[in-house]
């Protein structure tokens, strides 16, 4: 009898906790410390942009470094280019729905891009060199360009290229806000709480189909503390989490029940020297430095072993990176040399560093640099403050600003000219990105020209890109710190994520599934 | 002073409190050093977006014109537009407000509930072995910082013993299977009205170790004053002649001794509501729970001023109320207060 009874409670006890156990089979719950700031898909520019991607699809997709193909299709099914660069045919895909109905047409291909650029908030400066969308027919689209630019790049772009039914008419930011949405991803938006959790719900209609392997649902539980991010991993409440305590990494590779995911980005961190003011205004000076930073010790303990030493400002990977840009590596004796041709045989300066209290990793390497610094007689003064104190202090008047700044970067979009242009281009006189203060005309008419020639002549335009490059690293107003690795923890049977970095914060739900 | 005058009185000290804290936030929070234009375009802002977003904020202009036109959308009840979220603030707090009342209430309740009874006990023990654990227990319950406490728990509740969740207010299951349609914003309330018990009692189940750890300092200290205040009504004479007439002693405790002791207790009261919303900033943050103190953490570490704004406005009038209310609640347990 006691048998059957402590049967009875076993098969109880299990049937209980298998059930919800296997009803989250489809389910998931991502722990995430991403907050949504607008849901307008025009205007979207920031951390929500990871949910709206799988909202919202664009007409291509730009794939992962290494793979055969450098676009995924996706709204569109192919797309040829003219010989000046300036006209754009996109086929477009047929039998596709948004989730209120509305059958995809190329009329939505146009009211989308005209709405963003109407708009003219967010990303929307992607679409710079825009002249118009023609429609062709239902399912031919033409963009026509004032100047050549990388189009099929800019339609594939992380914020400001989505696609959206042409029923949202004149509704505005308010009409997403309250959690519409008018995609045709493979997910809908339900349950919309602001600043709490949302749900990505499986759009039954989706045009890739539900066969096969598929996260259903999402349950996103928006939780910025990176501690509770991991207990909720760590005791299977949550599926992925987004950024947990730097030092907890190992330990959740190492857990039975979860892993790290990690993969290229194309995020990376730098140092400002500030060229206006002396010392730093001497290029050997400047030089000097570039060699006395410990990139490896950056590298091991800002990351911890989580990212690579940069070569040059295009991050690893991307269009625009190769061997041929000059690296400075870490070599004090040089850097001695270097100082004492620039008249500081023993350093006797002072310099400020300025980086962002809430990024650890630069927390952590900020002393290294200093301690390095010291060997060459540089006084290093470090000063943590909030990122919106530092970049603030940072765009005022250059002649009294930071010494050294650092900062991390990510492009918006998968082409290098954002990035060149942005950090380094002249601002004259009003800095923004470009927080060296750095000025060279010559610099500035190279990259045009390979952002220009990259759609007609990739090969051409990757050799300005290099020489741009080359011309910067000489004059070292930047010393490029680490290209960093993307990292997704997640639990153990959580499979199919694929880390793409032109899409460095977004997990694709569709492609992963439980097992 | 006739009650209605008192109100009054007390309500336009409010208005006067409000006016001298929105100069002091508007203009302590503009001196940081921050651009908030380019904060709200976000990203990798470029120029002409950040030029752009600042005449539409208004930002180009001088800053008492800026407070101006701040104070005069604020009379319309209009509290602007967060820079984070970009929704009218009025509408987070409104969202966010009833989530950290529900905890606040809880805590405050069981804070009165529990320590004046903890306190009436020790002043009635006193000198004992009882007496001396209430006095040990209840003074390190005022003094472990809140956010140690809360982490505490967790790792006591949760991490170990896995009686209570770790975070949050509802299941994450049942967020797909029944979740809490809004409707009042309490989630208390809400699951009622729409008869969602499951969500219920689960929303009470993920309010027990965020509640403790509020309830905790306040009823320590509630029920330490109680002892004292108690300890010294009971010395009175009119105490020693019941005591003689032979009243038993727990009504003479809690009958006439208390209720004389009461008043500075409530006073206390009043002054607890300020020091829980206070709390609710680590508590909100450690259990993930989405009220107005995890709101105002984001929003000071994103400079969100006008969110700040909101906040400030909120706990100020929260304090001002409470204070009124304690005030008339002593007036009507204590006729010698005129």
């Amino acid at each position: 009898m006691l048998k059957i009874m402590r049967c009875f409670i076993y098969i109880l006890a299990i049937t209980l906790l298998a059930g919800p156990a296997m009803a989250m089979e489809k389910n998931m719950v991502y722990s995430s410390p991403y907050n949504i700031t607008t849901l307008d898909p025009s205007v979207s520019y920031s951390t929500e942009s990871q949910y709206l991607s799988n909202i919202y699809e664009n007409l291509l997709r730009v794939n992962p470094p290494g793979s055969k193909e450098l676009y995924t299709y996706v709204l569109a099914t192919e797309f040829s280019a003219s010989d000046d660069g300036l006209e754009y045919t996109f086929n477009l895909r047929k039998g596709v729905k948004f989730h209120d109905g509305t059958p995809f047409t190329a009329e939505a291909v146009k009211f989308s891009i005209e709405r963003t650029t109407k708009i003219g908030k967010g990303a929307a400066f992607i679409w710079g060199d825009l002249k118009e969308v023609q429609v062709i027919d239902d399912f031919t689209v033409k963009i026509n360009l004032k100047s050549p630019a990388p189009l099929p790049m800019i339609a594939a772009a992380a914020d400001g290229s989505y696609i959206m039914s042409p029923s949202v008419g004149d509704k505005g930011q308010e009409w997403f806000d309250q959690g519409n949405d008018a995609g045709s991803g493979p997910y809908t938006l339900k349950n919309y709480k602001s600043g709490e959790s949302w749900i990505l719900a499986k759009f039954d209609d989706y045009w890739g189909g539900w066969d096969g392997k598929h996260i259903e649902n999402v349950l996103v539980k928006y939780t910025k503390d990176g501690l509770v991010q991991l207990k909720m991993l760590q005791s299977n409440e949550a599926m992925l989490a987004g950024r947990l305590p730097i030092d907890s990494y190992p330990k959740v590779q190492a857990a039975a029940n979860t892993k790290v995911l990690a993969g290229p980005s194309y995020v990376n961190y730098m140092a400002f020297f500030n060229t206006t003011r002396s010392p730093l205004d001497q290029q050997l000076v400047r030089k000097a430095l570039a060699h006395a930073i410990p990139y490896d010790d950056l590298v091991n303990i800002g990351w911890n072993g989580a990212a690579t030493q940069a070569r040059g400002p295009v991050p690893k990977g991307q269009f625009g990176h190769t061997q041929d840009v000059i690296q400075y590596e870490h070599n004090l004796e040089k850097a001695k040399k270097l100082l004492a041709q620039a008249g500081y045989p023993d350093g006797g300066f002072k310099l400020t560093l300025t980086h962002a209290a809430e990024n650890v990793s630069e927390g952590r390497i900020a002393p290294l640099i200093q301690s390095e610094f010291k060997k060459l007689g540089v006084e290093v003064e470090i000063k943590s403050i909030v990122w919106t104190s530092q970049w603030a202090l940072a765009k005022g008047d250059p002649q009294e600003a930071q010494d050294i700044f650092l900062l991390m970067w990510w492009p918006t979009y998968a082409d290098p000219y954002e990035t060149l242009y942005s950090l380094l281009h002249n601002e004259k006189g009003k800095p923004v990105w470009n927080l060296a203060y750095y000025v060279n005309p010559a610099y500035d008419k190279m990259i045009r020209k390979a952002y220009e020639m990259t759609g007609i002549d990739p090969d051409k335009a990757l050799d300005l890109y290099v020489q741009a490059q080359n011309m910067v690293q000489k004059d070292v107003p930047v010393a490029w710190l680490v290209d960093i690795k993307a990292e997704w923890p997640m639990n153990e049977t959580l499979k199919g994520m694929v880390i793409n970095p032109a899409y460095p914060t977004t997990p694709f739900f569709y492609d992963m599934y439980i097992e | 002073m006739a009650l209605p005058l008192f109100i009054v009185k007390r309500l336009a000290g409010l208005a006067g409190l409000l006016l001298v804290l929105s100069v002091l936030v508007f203009f302590f929070t503009r001196a940081i050093p921050g651009d908030v234009a380019a904060l709200y375009v976000g990203g990798n802002a470029k120029q002409e977006q950040i030029e752009k977003a600042r005449i539409e904020l208004g930002l180009d202009k001088p800053l008492y014109v800026q407070y101006q036109r701040y104070m005069g959308r604020l009379f319309k009840g209009d509290l602007g537009l967060s820079l984070r979220t970009h929704r009218p603030v009025l509408k987070d707090l409104s969202q966010k407000i009833p989530m950290s009342l529900e905890l606040v209430f809880l805590a405050l309740f069981f804070a009165v509930l529990l320590g004046i009874p903890i306190g009436g006990i020790a002043a009635i023990k006193q000198g004992t072995w009882l007496d001396e654990f209430i006095k040990w227990f209840t003074a390190a319950a005022v003094s472990i910082p809140i956010f140690f406490l809360a982490l505490l728990l967790q790792l006591i509740f949760f991490d170990q013993l896995g009686w209570f969740p770790l975070q949050g207010r509802l299941d994450s299951m049942l967020e797909f299977t029944h979740p809490i349609e809004l409707i009042t914003g309490f989630s208390f309330m809400d699951s009622l009205i729409t008869k969602n018990y499951t969500a219920f009692f689960n929303v009470a189940w993920h309010m027990v170790l965020p509640v403790l750890a509020l309830t905790l300092g306040p009823m320590g200290f509630i029920a330490r004053l109680t002892r004292s205040s108690l300890l010294e009504v009971m010395n009175q004479d009119y105490i020693l002649a019941a005591r003689a007439s032979g009243i038993s002693e727990y009504i003479l405790y809690f009958r006439y001794g208390l209720r004389n002791a009461l008043s500075p207790i409530l006073t206390v009261v009043g002054l607890m509501v300020a020091l829980l919303m206070l709390n609710t900033f680590f508590v909100e943050m450690i259990f993930n729970w989405p009220g107005i103190g995890y709101y105002a953490l984001i929003a000071i570490t994103s400079l969100d001023f006008p969110a700040l704004m909101g906040v400030t406005f909120t706990i100020g009038s929260v304090y001002v109320l409470a204070n009124t209310a304690t005030d008339i609640m002593r007036r009507l347990v204590d006729p010698r207060i005129k």
